[in-house]
């Protein structure tokens, strides 16, 4: 079944925002400098964004292939 | 610690205060307790991702009979959430189809269901914050 890559691209951008924005609100918990909060917050969302991809898509994969 | 020095006679009221308006508009307790910078940012970050899931979710979303348990969590953004339930409430969830058929909701409707609830439950956490503002602990980094 090929891929529909539309629907699956913005899947793939609406959970990236979703993560990105969730880090920043939670790494700002507790901190007060907005600047480190955006920057930091940045930088774990995007190691978020992949590490995830990388779990869920890599197993998902491996899942869909033996299924 | 230096920022607990000018919050050290913030009111108990003051701060009940505060988190009721967070509950309303994400941020305007830090707002109330000179945190601009940060009631800024979340203000505008959870705003943002609730507005995006409205449009993801054809404004249909935030519905208490198809969607109880999601609107638990969208009700703690209480300043978006009921006016958005009162005014939308009524718009029906079956739409027609390509092929003219009606189909129950469409693709984007669960992503924009996920997305105002999260952003509910953020506000959760800022509403917390507000607390850890006026009678802060010892920030992560300085507790080991």
């Amino acid at each position: 079944m090929p891929v529909r890559w539309g629907p699956f691209l913005q899947h793939l951008v609406l959970f990236a925002i979703l993560v990105t924005c969730s880090t920043v609100v939670y790494y700002g918990l507790r901190r007060e400098n907005v600047k480190e909060i955006i920057v930091s917050g940045l930088c774990r969302a995007g190691f978020f964004v992949v590490a995830s991809l990388a779990v869920f898509g890599g197993v998902g994969l491996l899942i869909a292939q033996w299924l | 610690m230096s920022r607990s020095d000018p919050l050290q006679s913030v009111s108990p009221g003051k701060v009940f205060l505060g988190v009721l308006l967070t509950w309303l508009v994400p941020g305007a307790g830090h707002w109330t307790l000179g945190r601009r910078g940060k009631a800024v940012l979340y203000f505008s970050v959870i705003t943002f991702v609730y507005v995006l899931g409205l449009v993801l979710g054809e404004f249909r979303n935030v519905n208490l009979d198809h969607f109880p348990i999601h609107f638990f969590g969208e009700i703690f953004y209480g300043g978006l959430t009921i006016p958005v339930w009162l005014l939308t409430g009524g718009l029906t969830l079956e739409l027609p189809g390509q092929g003219g058929e009606v189909v129950l909701g469409f693709s984007t409707l669960d992503v924009g269901v996920l997305y105002t609830t999260v952003a509910g439950l953020l506000n959760v956490c800022v509403m917390v914050d507000v607390f850890e503002t006026a009678y802060p602990r010892p920030a992560p980094a300085e507790e080991s």
